[in-house]
């Protein structure tokens, strides 16, 4: 082990893999910095977890090649690589108690038995499963376990941590839980974290950066913040985030806005992009982004404010927040407000604005949007 | 499950049933300590000496002896290449995959009197001796299906993430396979060779063909029984019952694992 | 293994020829074994069913069919034939019809007994196959358990011979080999149905009677065709309960091919018989394969 310079950058070059005729991975290419948490997301079938896969030597590409450290580890098991891997289902050995798991690989590795007995202990700390040590394998609940399946990857110091979504199998509560503790033993080991998961809630919670993926490519990459504000495509935007895709006719370009007629009224809905007068466009509206007001109350009226008419059809109170479906110019906005204030009814006629520099236009038809975006796990 | 009164003559139907199933054993287990040769019931008296002629017999305890080293030869073999071929074939997939499989389960689909036939008219071509090794033989195509049915079958079960979890720690093939997949498979392993062994031990057609000058217990037995009825057989069968039965002791705590 | 130059093949290329030679280090003992020592030797015993025998153990290369057409026109041959398959195909009905309603019973009607019955009849399974046909000979003898029993009562005065060395022995015996074999097989095949089919028959109407017939029945349908074939198949190839058991009646044509290996070494001949018998079993295996669902009474 040379604990010299911070170790752990990852360099996956034109890598490729194909099952039978269909390209899981397609000429894929990504640099990781040392320390980086990134997250791999998007739909099942989108390559994500074989490309994680061919990262920790379980498969192997059929072009391309994958360097850590400036070393080309492609062709190497899984067993000669400085990588660990926390994997979808509970794998702890379950003739094994807990301790013996977590210093399996150190075992392998033949440290010594004080060393191994130090860093297993360290190791449980950090997953705040301490005092399991004696505990049975088969016997955690599925949170326990997977935090165990950490510790016995992380004791073995490996230069890239490897996720296959670990969580995915968890209760809610459990999994959001263990995303927080995740992204503080991040912080706190400094490792090289590559995540796969399809919960975009998860990804740009826990990462420095979010890699879109789509049928085997890369769709965009970029930090959370990023990826939310500026969508490159319609598959990132409706993939990430609750967002509205509205198909629109643009009618001018002004002012650096884009003029569109919807329900007989000309409106500015969003900032230019490359757009022309009479192109088939989408307007991507995040379902935070608007505003309703009872229309009762008066148009609002206010400048630089998008606003149309429409009605409440659905209200689904979920807490913290109010969950509207108001249709309006024809189509069904998905609305997020706070709960805060009255809630309105259904049937209700509203006032629906936003304002356009909330908005995006972007060139594309509907057909490129992703499958139904998940929030928190759940489909909206 | 309801249990209607429709069901009390079911139960008295099965019960009936099992009674039919064990009797027979039981009457052989109960005579073998029948002081006189009679096979009337009750006994005249109780004794060991049926027993104690058996184990004074050079002819029985030879068969004993020679039962043994070919069952225990089978199961050392049929468990090696038994696993080995099971492993092969729920791990890897590869051209041909089910006709291997196919014909590792050939043997438990044909009568004893085939395989029997073969094995003989081989040894005969190739000018081979018969000897307990030939009845080894035999006796290792005849059970290799049914240890290749409890490995596989448990294999299938088997999580193939555990064994990529071993070796993403550290572990090469074989040391995945002693210190991961072998602890967690074994009590499968083990109830297939008892298996194993009990329809080695209990094996007569097959030997009867490729076997030498020398006898097995069930031989020894069979040729008995033709010429007269004599009471030691019923004692010398208890200890043959006794061997195919050692299966259950160790089997009960493997019966989970057995569960398909 | 050379890591830091570019790797001439595709890596997975490189794992799919490590795999392959997995396969072959693992399989191989196993396949040779089995190749060696049963597929080619019944390829040879084919080869020499179409070879003319001298008798004891000679033969003379020339093709023939001649061991097929006598042992298919021999009438000795053909009775026994018969003999030998009917005793298997009752076999097997005795054993489906006796077996059903145990199968049943554990599999529907008992819960925590359920593990413990089934491994009962596992265990006399395992019983010795040798010792249970002796036992026969103790219960049918002629100082045996029933006659024995039956003149103490009174019934008879002289023991009644016909019991053992008859078809009856051997049908019994049979039967008590083959039952747990039957009584497992069915109880899978039930097991599979699972338990809301039945709830959802009886939910729309059917009476119990009727969900037996069309959902039970039906389902276990592939069970009862397994368990036919394989009792079938391995009571025709049987030698040694005929052999202990049926007398005068127990030749079988198991019997008339060890006879022919063993005691005219005329291989051709029993080869031939042999391979009769195969084609036999085979056409019930590949019926039993062809099985569809049985649509319902």
């Amino acid at each position: 082990m040379n604990g010299e310079a911070p170790s752990g950058s990852l360099r996956i070059e034109r890598v490729s893999k194909v099952f039978g005729d269909i390209p899981a991975v397609d000429d894929f290419s990504l640099e990781v910095a040392a320390g980086e948490f990134v997250s791999l997301l998007g739909p099942s079938g989108c390559g994500k977890t074989t490309l994680l896969r061919m990262i920790g030597g379980f498969e192997f590409p059929d072009g391309g090649r994958i360097v850590l450290d400036d070393v080309d580890i492609t062709t190497r098991p899984p067993n000669k690589r400085p990588t660990n891997m926390v994997f979808q289902r509970v794998t702890l050995f379950p003739h094994l108690n807990v301790a013996e798991n977590v210093g399996f690989g150190l075992r392998i590795a033949k440290v010594g038995k004080a060393e191994i007995d130090r860093r297993v202990t360290e190791a449980l700390e950090l997953v705040r499963m301490r005092g399991f040590e004696r505990r049975e394998a088969h016997t955690l609940s599925g949170g326990q376990a997977q935090r165990v399946a950490l510790a016995r990857a992380i004791v073995n110091q490996p230069r890239v941590l490897l996720f296959d979504e670990p969580l995915s199998a968890l209760d809610l509560q459990i999994r959001r839980e263990l995303q927080i503790e995740l992204k503080d033993i991040h912080r706190e080991l400094g490792g090289t974290f590559v995540y796969v998961t399809h919960d975009q809630e998860e990804a740009m919670s826990m990462s420095d950066r979010v890699v879109v993926m789509r049928l085997g490519a890369i769709e965009q990459a970029g930090t959370p913040v990023e990826l939310y504000r500026q969508p490159v495509s319609l598959f990132v935007a409706s993939f990430v985030g609750s967002s509205n895709v509205i198909p629109i006719k643009v009618k001018a370009v002004r002012d650096g806005a884009v003029v569109v007629e919807l329900a007989g009224i000309e409106l500015e809905v969003g900032p230019a992009s490359e757009v022309q007068p009479g192109d088939d466009a989408s307007l991507v509206l995040r379902a935070e982004a608007i505003s309703l007001e009872p229309a009762d109350r008066g148009a609002s009226g206010l400048e630089g404010v998008t606003s149309m008419r429409g009605r409440v059809a659905d209200v689904r109170f979920v807490g913290a927040m109010v969950h509207y479906r108001v249709e309006t110019a024809g189509v069904r906005l998905h609305v997020i407000v706070s709960s805060e204030g009255s809630l309105l009814e259904e049937g209700t006629d509203v006032n629906v604005s936003w304002r356009p520099e909330d908005a995006l236009v972007l060139p594309e038809g509907a057909a490129d949007v992703a499958p139904a975006a998940e929030v928190g796990g759940r489909q909206t | 499950m309801r249990r209607g009164r429709r069901s009390w003559g079911l139960l008295v139907y099965s019960v009936l049933v099992f009674a039919f199933l064990f009797a027979p054993v039981l009457i052989v287990v109960l005579f073998s300590f029948n002081r006189t040769a009679s096979l009337t019931f009750p006994f005249e008296g109780w004794t060991l000496r049926w027993y104690r002629a058996v184990f004074a017999s050079p002819d029985y305890r030879a068969a004993i002896a020679a039962s043994l080293k070919v069952a225990l030869a089978t199961v050392a073999i049929v468990a090696v290449i038994g696993t080995a071929a099971a492993v092969a074939v729920t791990r890897y997939s590869f051209r041909g995959r089910e006709a291997l499989r196919s014909i590792l389960l050939i043997p438990a689909a044909l009568p004893g009197l085939f395989v029997g036939i073969a094995l003989l008219s081989l040894f005969i071509r190739v000018h081979l001796d018969l000897s307990l090794q030939t009845a080894a033989l035999g006796h290792i195509v005849y059970t290799l299906p049914y240890f290749f049915l409890v490995a596989s079958s448990r294999l299938l079960r088997f999580d193939p993430l555990l064994e990529e979890s071993a070796r993403d720690l550290g572990a090469g093939w074989f040391t995945t396979f002693r210190k991961v997949t072998m602890p967690i498979i074994a009590p499968a392993l083990i109830a297939g060779a008892l298996v194993v062994f009990s329809l080695s031990w209990d094996e007569v057609l097959i030997t009867f063909f490729t076997i030498g000058s020398q006898n097995t217990l069930p031989l020894v037995i069979y040729s008995r029984v033709k010429q007269a009825v004599d009471p030691s057989i019923n004692a010398i069968s208890a200890l043959l019952l006794l061997g195919s039965l050692v299966f259950i002791v160790g089997i009960r705590r493997y019966v989970v694992d057995l569960q398909q | 293994m050379s890591l830091e130059a570019a790797p001439a093949a595709a890596p997975s290329a490189l794992a799919t020829k490590r795999r392959r030679r997995s396969v072959l280090l693992l399989a191989g003992p196993a396949l040779l074994v089995l190749g060696g020592a049963l597929l080619v030797p019944i390829l040879l015993l084919l080869l020499q069913s179409f070879v003319v025998s001298l008798g004891y153990g000679q033969l003379q290369y020339t093709f023939t069919w001649s061991n097929y057409t006598s042992a298919l026109q021999d009438p000795v041959y053909r009775s026994i034939a018969v003999r030998t398959f009917s005793m298997g195909a009752i076999t097997a009905t005795t054993c489906l019809v006796l077996g059903y309603p145990v199968s049943f019973f554990i599999t529907f009607r008992l819960e925590r007994a359920r593990n413990l019955a089934l491994f009962l009849v596992v265990v006399s399974l395992f019983t010795s196959y040798l010792v249970r046909l002796y036992a026969w000979y103790t219960i049918l003898g002629q100082k045996g358990v029933i006659n024995t029993a039956l003149k103490a009562i009174g019934v008879i005065d002289a023991p009644l011979s016909f019991l053992l060395f008859s078809r009856w022995a051997v049908l019994l015996a049979f039967v008590n080999v083959f039952l747990p074999f039957t009584i497992l097989i069915l109880a899978s095949s039930m097991q599979s149905i699972p338990g809301e089919l039945l709830e959802n028959s009886r939910d729309l109407g059917a009476s119990p009677m009727q969900s037996f017939t069309k959902v039970v029945l039906p389902l276990t349908t592939p069970g009862l065709v397994a368990a036919f074939a394989y009792t079938f198949v391995l009571t025709s190839g049987d030698y040694i309960t005929p052999a202990l058991l049926g007398g005068k009646q127990g030749t079988t044509l198991a019997t008339i091919v060890t006879d022919q290996f063993i005691a005219f070494g005329n291989q051709p001949g029993g080869a031939a018989i042999s391979f009769l018998m195969v084609l036999v079993f085979a056409a019930v295996y590949i019926s039993v394969s062809q099985t569809r669902r049985y649509r319902g009474l």
